[in-house]
Formats: C-alpha cells, sequence, structure tokens
C-alpha cells in the first residue's frame, strides 16, 4: 500500500517562476487498485506520478510505502523501485540499447538478477505487452513502428514486476488500434493483480479501466472516488476543465426518454439495459 | 535539476541593472574580467568585491541563488588552487614533505587565481542572473554585427549562439526527464568505479543525444518552412537604441577599473 501524507512539492522557489506544483495531497492506494489521474494540463499530475517511486522528493509531507517512509535517507531506492514501477510521458524517448531484448533487460540487470531470471521476466513482459519475443528480442528497439515502441517501453517497466505500474499517459499520441492494444494489455495487468495508476486526457479510457478516479485541479485533489460520482455532477466536471465522456453524455441524453437509464461504462452494459427492459 | 540553479539563472525583478541594455553588460563584464588580470593588489579586488556585493543588492536579485550557483565551479577552484599550490616553483619554502614543496609564490599565485576566479564567476553570475539568455543573444549579436562589413557571418554566427542558448535549458529538461526515466528502471548514476559510471551514463547521454539530433531536425524544417534563408539580411521587430543610461553605465565601469588600476601604481597611498 503507498500512502501519500500531506505531501507539497514546490518548484524554483528563489525565482518569479515559483511554483507550487502540488499542495497538502492526501491519498492511498492499495496495491490491486485501478486508478485514473484526470487534470488539466498544469494540475500537477505529472509531479504527482514522480512522487510515487521517490524520483521526485516531495518539499513537504511523507510518502510511504508498506509502512516505510521512501524518502528515508537509508532506504534503497532499488527497493521501492522493484514495487512501483514508472513509465514515463514517451517512454520510448528513453531507448538506448541496440536490441529490444537489452532494452527490456536494463530494468532487471540493475536490480542484479540471475541471467535466467532476467531472461525469463524480458519473454514474459514481452507477450504480457502482446509482443512475440522470437521475432523482436534480437530487432533496434528503434526501428519499430510507434505502437511497438511505447509497448517495449512498458514492457521494460513490466519486466521489474512492480506491484503497482504508473503509467504517464500511455495512450498519447497512438493511433486507434494502438490505444486498443495497449490498452487493452494494460487491463490484462489489472486481471494479474497488478495495481494500476495512470494519467489520462481521454476521459473514455478513464471510465474504461479504472475503478477509482483522481481529479487533481491546480495542485489540489478536487476529487476522490468512483468514476460514475464524478461525472454524473456534469457542471462540475465542466467546472474543472474536463471532458464530458461520451458514455455519460448519452446517459444525460437517454434519461430524458428512459428516466432509469444507468451508468454504462460500454455498449455491453446499454445492450443489457435495453434487453431487460424488454423482458419487463 | 529544476529546483538547482544553474550558473546564475535569469530572476526577473524591476531593477537599475535589469533595465540597462544587455550590450552594455555584456561589454562590462568583458572589461571587467580583462581588468582582473591586470590588478595586482588585495585591495582592488576587495573594491571589486564590494562592487559585486552592491551591485547584487541593487539588483534585488537572490543572494541565495547567486552564491548557490558557485557549487559547480567549486571544483574548478579547488583544482586550480591546489595544482598553483603545489606545483609553483619558486625560493622561499614555507613546508616541505620529501619531494612535496609548499612555496610562498606558489601560495600567493594560488590566492590571486582564487580570487580572480571568484570575482570573474560572480561578475557572470550577475550578467545571468539580471539578463534573459534572449537578451544576451541579441546582445551579442548586435555587439558582433560590426564585423560584417568584414564578411563576417556575424548574422549566422548570432543565430548559432542563440539558438544554442536557448536548447540549454530545453536539453538540462530533457536530460533531467531521461535521467528519471531510467533511474525509475534502477540505473544508478553515481555509484561504482570509474568505468562503471561512464558505462553508466550510456543509457543518458544516447537517448539525448538522440533527442537532440531529432530536435535540431525538426527546427531546421521548421525554420524553412517559414522562409528563412541563410545570409538573408534580418531586421529585428524592436529596435532598442542605448540609452544615456547605457552609456553612463559603461562609462563608469571603465573608469572605475582604469582608476583602481591607477591607485595601484601609486601604491594606494591617499593623500
Amino acid at each position: 500500500m503507498l500512502e501519500l501524507i500531506d505531501v507539497s512539492v514546490i518548484y524554483d522557489p528563489y525565482t518569479k517562476f515559483r511554483k507550487e506544483a502540488l499542495t497538502n495531497i492526501n491519498l492511498k492506494i492499495e496495491n490491486n487498485e485501478a486508478i485514473a489521474i484526470v487534470g488539466q494540463i498544469g494540475s500537477g499530475k505529472s509531479t504527482l506520478i514522480q512522487l510515487l517511486n521517490g524520483i521526485l522528493k516531495p518539499d513537504k509531507g511523507r510518502v510511504i510505502l508498506d509502512g516505510v517512509d521512501i524518502n528515508d535517507r537509508r532506504v534503497k531506492r532499488k527497493e521501492i523501485i522493484k514495487k512501483i514501477g514508472v513509465v514515463f510521458q514517451s517512454p520510448e524517448d528513453q531507448f538506448f540499447a541496440e536490441t529490444v531484448f537489452d532494452e527490456v533487460a536494463f530494468g532487471p540487470k540493475n536490480l542484479g538478477f540471475s541471467k535466467e531470471e532476467i531472461e525469463e521476466r524480458v519473454n514474459r513482459a514481452l507477450l504480457s505487452m502482446g509482443l512475440i519475443p522470437e521475432s523482436l528480442s534480437s530487432r533496434s528497439p528503434f526501428s519499430l513502428s510507434g505502437g511497438e515502441k511505447r509497448r517495449v517501453a512498458i514492457a521494460s517497466i513490466i519486466s521489474i514486476n512492480p506491484q503497482i505500474i504508473v503509467l504517464d499517459e500511455p495512450t498519447a499520441g497512438m493511433d486507434f488500434s494502438g490505444k486498443i492494444s495497449i490498452l487493452a494489455h494494460i487491463k490484462d495487468q489489472l486481471h494479474k493483480g497488478v495495481g494500476v495508476v495512470f494519467i489520462t486526457h481521454n476521459m473514455e479510457e478513464a471510465i474504461q479501466i479504472a475503478d477509482r478516479l483522481i481529479v487533481l485541479s491546480e495542485g489540489r485533489i478536487v476529487f476522490d472516488g468512483e468514476p460514475k460520482a464524478f461525472f454524473i455532477n456534469v457542471d462540475f466536471v465542466k467546472k474543472v476543465g474536463l471532458d464530458i465522456p461520451f458514455p455519460v453524455e448519452f446517459r444525460e441524453r437517454a434519461k430524458k426518454h428512459f428516466p432509469d437509464f444507468p451508468f454504462c461504462r460500454d455498449s455491453k452494459e446499454i445492450i443489457k439495459y435495453f434487453l431487460s427492459r424488454k423482458k419487463q | 535539476m529544476r529546483n538547482t540553479n544553474f550558473l546564475g539563472k535569469y530572476q526577473f525583478t524591476e531593477s537599475f541593472l535589469h533595465k540597462i541594455d544587455a550590450r552594455v553588460k555584456i561589454i562590462s563584464v568583458f572589461i571587467v574580467i580583462i581588468f582582473l588580470f591586470f590588478f595586482k593588489s588585495y585591495y582592488s579586488y576587495l573594491v571589486m568585491l564590494i562592487l559585486c556585493i552592491f551591485l547584487v543588492i541593487s539588483s534585488r536579485v537572490k543572494f541565495s541563488a547567486i552564491l548557490s550557483s558557485f557549487r559547480p565551479i567549486l571544483f574548478l577552484l579547488f583544482f586550480s588552487v591546489f595544482f598553483q599550490t603545489f606545483f609553483t616553483p619558486g625560493k622561499e619554502v614555507v613546508w616541505q614533505f620529501l619531494f612535496i614543496k609548499i612555496t610562498e609564490e606558489g601560495l600567493s599565485l594560488a590566492f590571486y587565481i582564487a580570487l580572480r576566479l571568484i570575482l570573474l564567476s560572480f561578475f557572470t553570475f550577475i550578467l545571468t542572473s539580471t539578463t534573459s539568455t534572449i537578451e544576451i543573444a541579441e546582445g551579442f549579436k548586435k555587439i558582433i554585427s560590426p564585423l560584417k562589413f568584414l564578411h563576417f557571418p556575424s548574422d549566422e554566427i548570432a543565430l548559432m549562439v542563440s539558438i544554442a542558448l536557448q536548447f540549454v535549458p530545453i536539453l538540462f529538461e530533457e536530460a533531467d526527464r531521461i535521467m528519471k526515466a531510467q533511474m525509475s528502471r534502477g540505473a544508478d548514476f553515481n555509484r561504482g568505479s570509474l568505468s562503471q559510471r561512464v558505462k553508466s551514463f550510456l543509457p543518458l547521454v544516447l537517448p539525448l543525444l538522440l533527442n537532440a539530433f531529432n530536435r535540431a531536425d525538426q527546427l531546421a524544417i521548421a525554420m524553412e518552412s517559414r522562409g528563412f534563408v541563410v545570409g538573408a539580411k534580418r531586421v529585428s521587430y524592436k529596435e532598442k537604441p542605448l540609452k544615456f543610461k547605457d552609456f553612463s553605465a559603461l562609462l563608469f565601469i571603465l573608469v572605475f577599473c582604469i582608476f583602481l588600476l591607477f591607485m595601484e601604481n601609486k601604491g594606494w597611498k591617499i593623500t
């Protein structure tokens, strides 16, 4: 379990660019939750996820992982990285290795696993992102397509086997099929019991995957709970500057004709509703 | 890296020093640096230090920020002081242990070097913290523009300098981003033997270079698609002529330095 207690982050405190990126954040993340973090640009989303694995130290407050303060000097960073995997924005920018195998093996190698274990982890990670290890392993990561690059980059974190995987806009700049495949593989991770925390600008994605929604606005958490409860209050959603997702808009319109129309995450639930209506 | 003040980060205040033309500030720093190497008396250095402190106070720049930008040059400072102390031959031996000798000449040379380095960087930090990179680039361009008569490609050189200057913070941000990403994969940049450390920088340097080349390509395309032609005549949107205060500031620095040198020659005897 990851816990943020009264955390604040201030950038460039001595200049005119001084900016309080996060203010008094209190947050608890369980190990197998699916959390979407949404908010406008500059609301502190990326700053928040950097706090989660100790890459960024908070100016105030504490970050506690399984009862240990991760910013304590005695705590080894590698122990935290083993538990919390963070995939940054456009992670394919970090590629440096000659082959996809080396790229994905970078994490486990750094954490000091044996050769067999590394190989097993790399293959498993590639497979879990829908990539075939036999055909990809020896290729250069720079020769891949955009979608494949993104998936290799995510696999390079999955190979560490973290309890919670944190992703900063995993589908940004991807085409439709790329998005679908990345989201599907992220969902797979959830089924395997890995916690997923992800930032997104696409509200449909947030509704589809997340059980819990965290809304940031100007460095503060303005909402933390079920996505349904947030999007039902359409005025508040607009006030925070977010997009009304299609399922919510659909529901708003459908309610005029069918007052008991439920909050549906996908078409299956809508069909189920209409089928049950027919029976009555 | 976002929280560190790298070599006198620009701080905006409404001070006299901020309003002076960048050309004047660059030339003044240049003059001061030249004179710093002519001074021989400790009094002159003391006066220069007082001038520095006065300038910082009058520009209302945070003193702590300037002090913290000294951190990167500490190593250089230590290094040069160390070498001057131990490797200057001289007659007056102060301390000797086997073949290691510390001479009086060495000590005084080391002290001078330290003073000069500190003052030199102090003035430069005042320049960079009161002048934005764009202003510095513009000023530099204006300074070298007379060379055009000698068929020197001053516009192009100035453009290169200004692009380079503007890329510095971007590259730092990028390096920071990649470093964080690699650290999230367990990379460790400060541990192990020297060869291990050099190797550990590969995952940082390679993507950084690659992204920089990509960025340069994109910039070239963007500039060409907006009609950039090498060697064409360029004008600027805002022409800022030098004002009275600019000339007087320049004159002040020049007279100030010459006065100090003059006083040194007279042996600092105020009669």
